[in-house]
Formats: structure tokens, sequence, C-alpha cells
């Protein structure tokens, strides 16, 4: 549950709020705790999440922009990127071929946390676009599920999850 | 299974210098019906043999794949090159952290028994190693060889 919890946190977008006035403090345990997992990565911004007890940062590391989470020890808790398609593990572009063959891949985000690394699949197909939690051994959920009708010329749209 | 992974494991370190290449003719009909089954859109198939396995060469989404079949057709292996940015970060930050200094010389991916291995060699001007990273695991170092000083 509580991995549900990170992911949804994950995915949402606009919940944050800065935190200026500890800024120092805060930065300095931070960019201490990114540099132990993520060596010369650099912290760009950080702000508290209204809705949990988490940090987050965005990081540039590599040349490449990262998001960080944080708990309020300063402990790094997850990371997420956004990737090609091309770069899913094997296992994972093969299992997502086989039980999504209708989809096409839009966006992927690679997951990392404390349990390991796993991947956040959006695919779409004519009438419907999923979010796929998919794992290294090739194993998968769907997350998120959003059909799509038409009803008149008019998209409506239903959510529901697995 | 051991022994086609243990032929498989050398056959994709050291690339497969087999007698025969080319077309399907020559390998066996279970692994090339296997193969046909299981990527229907791969394109430009190029078959080779050996005495425990076929190995097929293909394009599929615009890379460049290699498939090991076991005469009866069983898929024991998919493999493909990579770029380093291809790597989960993890293995990237890992690398970076262990083996700064050392240059990137090959990389790529095996897929087996629901499992993606990396297998990466770096060099400095001492020594060469071949390093593998088994499911979400960590870097481990497969060889090591020291280079020849003059």
């Amino acid at each position: 549950m509580k991995q549900i919890l990170t992911l949804v946190i994950l995915l949402s977008v606009g919940v944050f709020t800065s935190k200026a006035s500890e800024g120092d403090r805060v930065r300095s345990a931070l960019e201490a705790s990114l540099q132990k997992s993520f060596a010369g990565a650099k912290l760009l911004k950080w702000s508290e999440m209204r809705s949990s007890n988490l940090l987050y940062a965005s990081v540039l590391y590599n040349n490449e922009r990262m998001n960080a989470y944080f708990d309020t020890d300063g402990n790094l808790v997850a990371t997420g990127r956004f990737i090609k398609p091309e770069a899913l593990p094997l296992v994972v572009s093969k299992a997502m071929t086989e039980k999504y063959h209708d989809a096409s891949i839009t966006e992927v985000v690679e997951y990392i946390e404390k349990e390991g690394t796993s991947y956040l699949v959006t695919a779409e197909s004519a009438n419907r676009s999923m979010v796929i939690h998919a794992f290294m051994d090739g194993s998968t959920y769907i997350f998120k599920k959003t059909k799509r009708h038409s009803v008149d010329g008019n998209i409506s749209k239903c959510i529901a999850s697995d | 299974m051991k022994k086609y992974l243990l032929s498989l494991s050398l056959a994709v370190l050291v690339s497969v210098s087999s007698v025969f290449a080319g077309n399907k003719e020559g390998a066996s009909d279970k692994a090339v019906q296997s193969f046909e089954k299981d990527f229907v859109h791969a394109k430009n198939v190029q078959w080779e043999f050996r005495k425990e396995f076929n190995r097929a060469t293909f394009e599929l989404n615009g890379e460049i794949m290699f498939a090991y079949y076991s005469l009866e057709g069983e898929l024991l292996a998919l493999s493909r090159n990579l770029v380093s940015s291809q790597l989960p970060i993890r293995l990237s930050a890992s690398l970076k952290k262990t083996y700064n200094g050392y240059w990137i010389t090959d990389l790529f991916e095996v897929a087996s028994n629901n499992e993606s291995s990396y297998y990466i060699t770096i060099e400095n001007a001492e020594v060469a190693l071949v390093l593998r990273a088994i499911g979400g695991g960590d870097w481990e170092v497969f060889r090591k060889q020291k280079k020849e000083v003059n």
C-alpha cells in the first residue's frame, strides 16, 4: 500500500509547496543524501509535498532531469525519471508486447525505491489508455485505466483501477 | 539447460563464429517456427548455427536483436547491444561511483528466464573488466584481464 501511495504521489503534479525559510539546512541534508546514491547529482530545487510527509527535489544527473523523493529526515526514498521506451529492459518490453499488444507505449517512468527498480508505462490503444506498473521479472499490473468512448462526437472518460 | 546456458554465455560474450550463417536453411525447423511465432514483426532475419543452439539476428523496432533457440525450439535468451544511457539509472550510478576513470568498450543486455542481465566491458590503462548485473542486482566482476605492459 505504501508503494501505491508513493506511486500516486509520483504521478501527481502540482501538489508542492515551497519552504524557503529553513532552506539551507534542508538543502544540505538532501544534497548529502543524494550524493550517496547519485554522485555528482545537482539539486535544482526542493519543496515539501503537502499531501504527505515527503520532500520532493528536482535533480540534474548525467545531464538528465530526475525527480527525487526524501523522507523528512532527509533519506532518499525514491527517484523517478522519464526514459525512452527502448531503454526498458528486454524482459519488460517483451512482457508489454505480449500482454498489451494492441497498445502503443507513449511514456515510461523508471521508478526506483528500496524494493528495487520498476517502470510506470503509459500505453494507449484506440479505445483505452493505461498506466501499467511493470517489474524487472516481467510481471505487470494495470495501475490506472482510462476508457474512452465517443458519444455524439464527444469524448468521455471513465477511470477504473485494477 | 545448464549446458545450454554455459554454451550460450560463451557465445554471447565472444560473438558466434559459426561455420554456417545465412537464411533459415539449415536452422532447426522448430527454432524457426518458434522464432516466427515469437517475433512476428522481425525484419532482416539471419540465422547462425551451432551444435547446441541456433541464433537469429534480426531487426525489431529499429534495434538489432539476437535470439538464441535450442534445437527443440525453446527460446533460451534474447540479447541486444546497448548504449550507456539505456542502463537502469541505479546501475549507471553504481558504475560511475565505483569505476570512475574507466571507459566503456562494450555493453549488452541478455534476457533469459524472465531476468534481464547486463554485461559491460570497462577498461583503464592497466586492466579490462567485464562486469555483470543480474536482475535488479548490482555489478559484480565477471571477468578480469590485466593488460600487457610494453
